[in-house]
């Protein structure tokens, strides 16, 4: 047969067969090429009950806990990795990417020397006076006021202690961090900031429902409309947060909100997946006062048969209700 | 990419730290499971995990929206683990170290809790044990090309962005891996 390939040629081609990947000449090669050829035939079955083992090995699926432990980690050390001083690494990278140890090290001397000339001619010692100035803002405990706020700085580590015998002075760098404290409704952008921060990350579930609390006492009451970052926020508790009180709360504010699809497909999701039957009463009731095109109706269908009794029902009455306005209304469909 | 993904992004490029952490959480299951598929063992794969997203952390603004952001993640996936292999591979040669798996689960494999019937899932776990075994005869590519193909539904194409190499390549990689593979396995069952 002329247009009969060889069995390399074919056999390279065979993992995707069951796929869409191949061309439809391809295709054509390869069947022609079976017909004929009992050893490319074999090789083809072969590959199929690899393919299919594969399925039936259940995969690694890491679990909650995990992924929160992993995450914890990651947090600390992105914190730890912020505080570090990059610069050096870079500054080595471009200098000694390519120089040999004896170049790096007259290089390294000769970097000193002019670091050492240069630090004494624009880092001249701080004067007394400006010293208090910096020391009355930044003394551990003692809190400088903000709008509507504070900022209470304490100290986190100390660096450094050095003690000069001649003078009997001690010299002390430590760093501080600065605790914030701000009072306001959701329109203050650090107050909202601070909202959806907690959301995503906090570790404790008390401070992330409150944080859920919070928005839903007082954001949803403001005239100003949606926020983009607080809804979002909200959505990602309702469909990730490891607490159920805390998905709970966040579908009972999203309820009140406007549902635009965002927040549609994520009520959809969690009335299909979430384990707790609370928070998927709260999904089914919100998606019930919205409504739903004809495709994401079948999200009901599916409801029919939940495990709790309640969400079973509101989804018979919801479809029922939507069988009701198709028939007074058949255009809609 | 959808909307969401590209707004998070953009916020995590001017340095907003809430969105970031909801990248993570997109994508690290995902992350977790590929790394684990690449290094066959759990504890490498959680120790890779912070190096990959400190990474993701540092390279994110330079990412250009060129490519899905999940082709990027990715190809920064399989480098940290190739690097982590060939990393392994210097330290079990200098120090005679025994090939190191999980302890209580050599396969990278886990049948799911709630499975009804254990003899099912004991042979699932059989399988999934010889199925990780025939991988570890596989180079590194071709492993990679493996993995992006049959356990997370990659195309030719996108595999080829995340390697940064030639679809013929990718194609070649996979008839290699899935000979090896076929031979692996019988082998196994062979004996």
């Amino acid at each position: 047969m002329s247009s009969m390939k060889n069995c390399h040629y074919i056999q390279t081609l065979l993992p995707l067969f069951d796929s869409d990947e191949l061309t439809a000449i391809e295709k054509r090669q390869i069947d022609d090429h079976l017909t004929a050829c009992n050893r490319c035939r074999d090789e083809l079955a072969s590959i199929r009950a690899l393919l299919a083992d594969l399925r039936r090995a259940d995969a690694f699926e890491p679990n909650a806990a995990m992924l929160a432990d992993l995450r914890r980690g990651l947090r600390r050390r992105l914190r730890q990795d912020s505080l570090r001083p990059r610069w050096p690494e870079k500054l080595g990278e471009l200098l000694f990417g390519h120089f040999r140890p004896v170049v790096q090290l007259g290089f390294t001397a000769a970097m000193l020397l002019i670091g050492v000339i240069v630090g004494r001619q624009f880092f001249a010692p701080v004067s007394p006076a400006e010293k208090i100035e910096v020391l009355s803002y930044l003394t551990p405990g003692k809190p400088v006021a903000i709008p509507n706020g504070y900022l209470a700085p304490s100290l986190a580590k100390v660096q450094m202690i050095s003690i000069d015998p001649a003078t009997r002075e001690v010299q002390v760098r430590y760093s501080i961090v600065n605790d914030v404290q701000v009072r306001g409704n959701v329109e203050n952008p650090l107050i909202r900031q601070a909202l959806s921060y907690a959301l995503y990350a906090e570790d404790q579930p008390s401070l992330r429902l409150r944080a859920v609390k919070a928005i839903g006492e007082t954001y949803v009451s403001t005239p100003s409309g949606q926020d983009d970052e607080i809804t979002e926020a909200l959505v990602h508790a309702l469909e990730n947060d490891s607490n159920a009180g805390v998905r709970l709360k966040a579908a009972q504010v999203l309820k009140q909100l406007p549902l635009n699809n965002l927040v549609k497909n994520t009520l959809i999701r969690v009335l299909m997946r979430d384990e707790n039957s609370a928070v998927r009463i709260q999904a089914i009731e919100a998606l019930g006062r919205s409504n739903l095109t004809q495709d994401e109706q079948a999200v009901f269908h599916t409801a029919t048969s939940d495990t709790n009794e309640y969400v079973r029902l509101q989804a018979k009455r919801l479809l029922g209700g939507q069988l009701e306005k198709t028939m007074n209304n058949p255009n809609k469909l | 990419m959808d909307e969401r993904e590209t707004r998070l992004i953009r916020r995590a490029q001017e340095g907003d730290g809430a969105a970031f952490e909801a990248l993570v959480q997109m994508h690290d299951r995902q992350v977790l499971k590929l790394a684990r598929q690449m290094l066959n063992n759990l504890e490498d794969a959680q120790d890779v995990y912070q190096d990959i997203f400190i990474k993701v952390f540092r390279k994110l603004p330079s990412f250009r929206f060129e490519s899905e952001f999940s082709t990027w993640l990715y190809r920064i996936v399989i480098n940290q683990c190739l690097n982590y292999r060939q990393w392994r591979r210097r330290r079990r040669f200098l120090s005679f170290d025994s090939p190191k798996d999980d302890e209580e689960n050599p396969t990278g494999y886990l049948p799911k809790d709630n499975t009804p019937d254990p003899e099912k899932a004991a042979l699932s776990m059989e399988l999934g044990r010889e199925i990780a075994l025939a991988m570890e005869s596989l180079s590194d590519k071709q492993r990679a090309v493996f993995v992006l193909r049959h356990f997370h539904d990659q195309k030719l194409q996108d595999i080829a962005k995340t390697l940064g190499c030639a679809e013929g390549t990718v194609k070649n990689y996979l008839f290699r891996a899935t000979q090896q593979m076929q031979k692996k396995l019988r082998e196994y069952r062979q004996a």
